[in-house]
């Protein structure tokens, strides 16, 4: 997602991560990992309450509360347009933008294919109809 | 639960790194991507 923030605020995104770390323990992140984007402190986990990302997990058969790794794109009007909840980190940025960004490189890559197939019945079809005629 | 797709984002206030206030209503008018990551601390505590 860092490598890949300049295309996100190209496309006009306000990127936050968010996390119930404190403010000192996002800013050694922040420097450590050089993140180009704002790290919001959750301490009393307030936010992850309100967005449903403080779930029950288990690793190893232990239970504990932790934080559901989801991202919410929210439009401008304030309406969550897309949830993501298996983050593919590497990709994670074409995730984004490839759901929310309709004249993106996979959008126009799938269009092609998807008229090609619409159009081959109308041709056959259409020969079909030609026969048909010429017949009479 | 997690929230789902059409339902107004609820509003939250909060602080970045800074410590400069952060709140949904006043990122009103833009695009927001809202990415909660894993506790670092959860999971050494997990171990």
């Amino acid at each position: 997602l860092r490598d890949n923030y300049k295309a996100l605020q190209k496309a006009g995104y306000e990127v936050f991560g968010i996390s119930s770390d404190d403010e000192k323990s996002h800013k050694k992140f922040i420097a450590k990992e050089k993140l180009p984007f704002s790290l919001l402190a959750d301490v009393d986990k307030s936010v992850h309450h309100l967005y449903g990302t403080w779930i029950e997990k288990s690793m190893y058969g232990r239970k504990y509360m932790g934080t559901a790794r989801v991202t919410y794109i929210i439009d401008e009007k304030g309406a969550i347009v897309e949830v993501i909840e298996k983050v593919d980190t590497k990709n994670h940025a074409e995730q984004i933008l490839g759901g929310a960004v309709p004249a993106k490189p996979k959008a126009i890559k799938a269009k092609p294919a998807a008229t090609k197939k619409t159009t081959k019945p109308v041709k056959s079809a259409a020969k079909k109809a030609a026969k048909k005629t010429k017949k009479k | 639960m997690a929230l789902t797709v059409g339902t107004p984002a609820p509003n939250f206030k909060t602080t970045d790194q800074d410590g400069k206030q952060v709140s949904l209503s006043d990122l009103k008018g833009k695009k927001v991507v809202l990415y909660s990551w894993l506790h670092r601390r959860i999971l050494q505590l997990a171990r």
